[in-house]
């Protein structure tokens, strides 16, 4: 990746291209965001926050993107979805953040398990992926029974059980697993 | 580790909430002593968070790992990026500033020649640029205001002042604000305010989504649209597009900015 021009005027903080990069993505990130109970203002600062996370990613060489800006939409999608959990979640194990350095590396670890769970996910079969998505969409099982004319909802759940397993095998195999467990 | 079934059992069980207490307790407790299933259940625990994309889960570890990772968003390099990103942050409010610099750069190093050789031909012949009609025919007299001498001090005519004092930023946020209170209400002066911010801002693509709301919308000032539509495409320099939608605004005479729209037309065609 480090060789790929783009790659190389990133990591060098080029501003023509920061200027484009702003110019292309700016306004679809800020929609998203005011268009859900933030301001402009969030989103300058998430937009901010997710060029870093990508500088930081390029720089250890730990990501390959495809797209760039499908990539940055991602995180700040991501980095949104995270403040709204924030300010919801009252978990007393979560440590209170207030350092933004430490802040910013807990995302970094939040968001490469986030990325290996959903490399997994591709990995599976086909039908797997079709049954897993109905079950995450929160489809009823009687769906599922008769898309895949299975004979019960008893095996319905051990069919997807069975996947969530394979899914849960592969992301365990994984190096970066215990890397990147975040309640260790 | 491969799940036989006695254990698969146990754990859907498990993550089902289908144990008594007492079976929940016996296995917690076998969880915490074989660290293999322990990875299994909370990898199985976590897919609902990471695959339903609705919510996030946030690190509950320690914090001496953290402080290593940390390190990454530390040193020169990372300061210095950052400040490129608010640099480009910033020229991204100042577009046309910019590029008005860069206009006269150029145009001062030949202005000299251009004008000798071509004065007379150009004052004669020149034909408006669509940003040139955009600044002749935007007029703050065709908003609408939402100040009346009882409530000169609430929430709408604040946004409003924002805007008058051209800090359309805070004024979009807060009209934006307005709107989300009011989902059930459409306000179509609101709609039309939100869109023009986006105007001001140049954020275009926006603009036009906002201002197709209004014209969907069934209330009288749908046709206020059109005017704004077709300066919103002057402004990105698309005069035809800005065309069409004027031909379809001068089909009625009741339309709104009837008479500008006739004369904006003889001036694109």
């Amino acid at each position: 990746m480090k060789n790929d021009d783009f790659v190389r005027q990133f990591l060098e903080g080029n501003t023509e291209l920061l200027n484009n990069i702003y110019k292309n993505s700016f306004k679809y990130v800020s929609h998203y965001i005011t268009s859900r109970d933030g301001s402009i203002k969030d989103a300058e600062d998430i937009f901010h926050n997710a060029l870093l996370l990508i500088y930081v990613k390029l720089k250890e060489d730990s990501i390959n993107i495809q797209s760039f800006d499908n990539y940055l939409f991602t995180v700040c999608k991501n980095l949104w979805k995270r403040e709204n959990t924030k300010y919801r979640v009252t978990k007393t194990n979560i440590i209170p953040l207030v350092n933004e350095e430490l802040d910013k590396a807990a995302f970094y670890l939040e968001h490469s398990q986030w990325e290996l769970y959903k490399e997994k996910f591709e990995l599976l079969s086909k039908q797997c992926k079709d049954i897993l998505n109905m079950v995450f969409e929160k489809k009823p099982y009687t769906e599922i029974v008769s898309k895949y004319s299975y004979a019960s909802q008893t095996v319905a759940r051990q069919r997807v059980f069975k996947c969530k397993s394979r899914l849960a095998k592969l992301i365990k195999e994984d190096l970066r697993f215990s890397k990147l467990k975040l309640d260790k | 580790m491969n799940l036989d079934d006695n254990i698969s059992k146990r754990i859907r069980a498990y993550l089902d909430n289908e144990m008594s207490s007492i079976e929940r307790l016996n296995f917690e407790k076998e969880l915490s002593n074989n660290q293999e299933l322990m990875d299994t259940v909370s990898i199985l625990k976590k897919m609902d968070t990471v695959y339903s994309d609705t919510d996030w889960d946030l690190y509950s570890g320690n914090l001496s790992d953290l402080k290593e990772t940390s390190n990454l968003f530390k040193g020169e390099d990372i300061t210095a990026f950052s400040n490129q990103v608010k640099t480009a942050e910033s020229n991204y409010y100042q577009p046309d500033r910019k590029k008005f610099k860069s206009f006269i750069k150029y145009a001062s190093s030949i202005a000299a020649a251009v004008l000798i050789l071509f004065s007379g031909y150009y004052f004669l012949n020149k034909a408006p640029t669509s940003l040139d009609l955009y600044n002749d025919y935007y007029n703050l007299k065709d908003l609408p205001s939402f100040t009346t001498k009882s409530n000169t001090e609430n929430s709408l005519s604040k946004a409003e002042n924002l805007f008058k004092t051209k800090h359309y930023k805070e004024a979009l946020e807060m009209f934006i604000a307005i709107e989300s209170k009011n989902k059930n209400t459409y306000n179509p002066n609101l709609n039309l305010y939100i869109a023009i911010c986006y105007l001001e801002l140049n954020h275009y693509d926006l603009a036009l989504k906002k201002l197709d709301v209004l014209l969907q919308s069934n209330t009288l000032d749908f046709h206020k649209a059109y005017w704004f539509k077709s300066l919103t495409y002057l402004k990105e320099g698309n005069k035809s597009q800005a065309r069409e939608v004027l031909q379809l605004l001068v089909k009625d005479e009741k339309h709104f900015n009837y008479k500008n729209a006739k004369e904006l037309l003889k001036k694109l065609n």
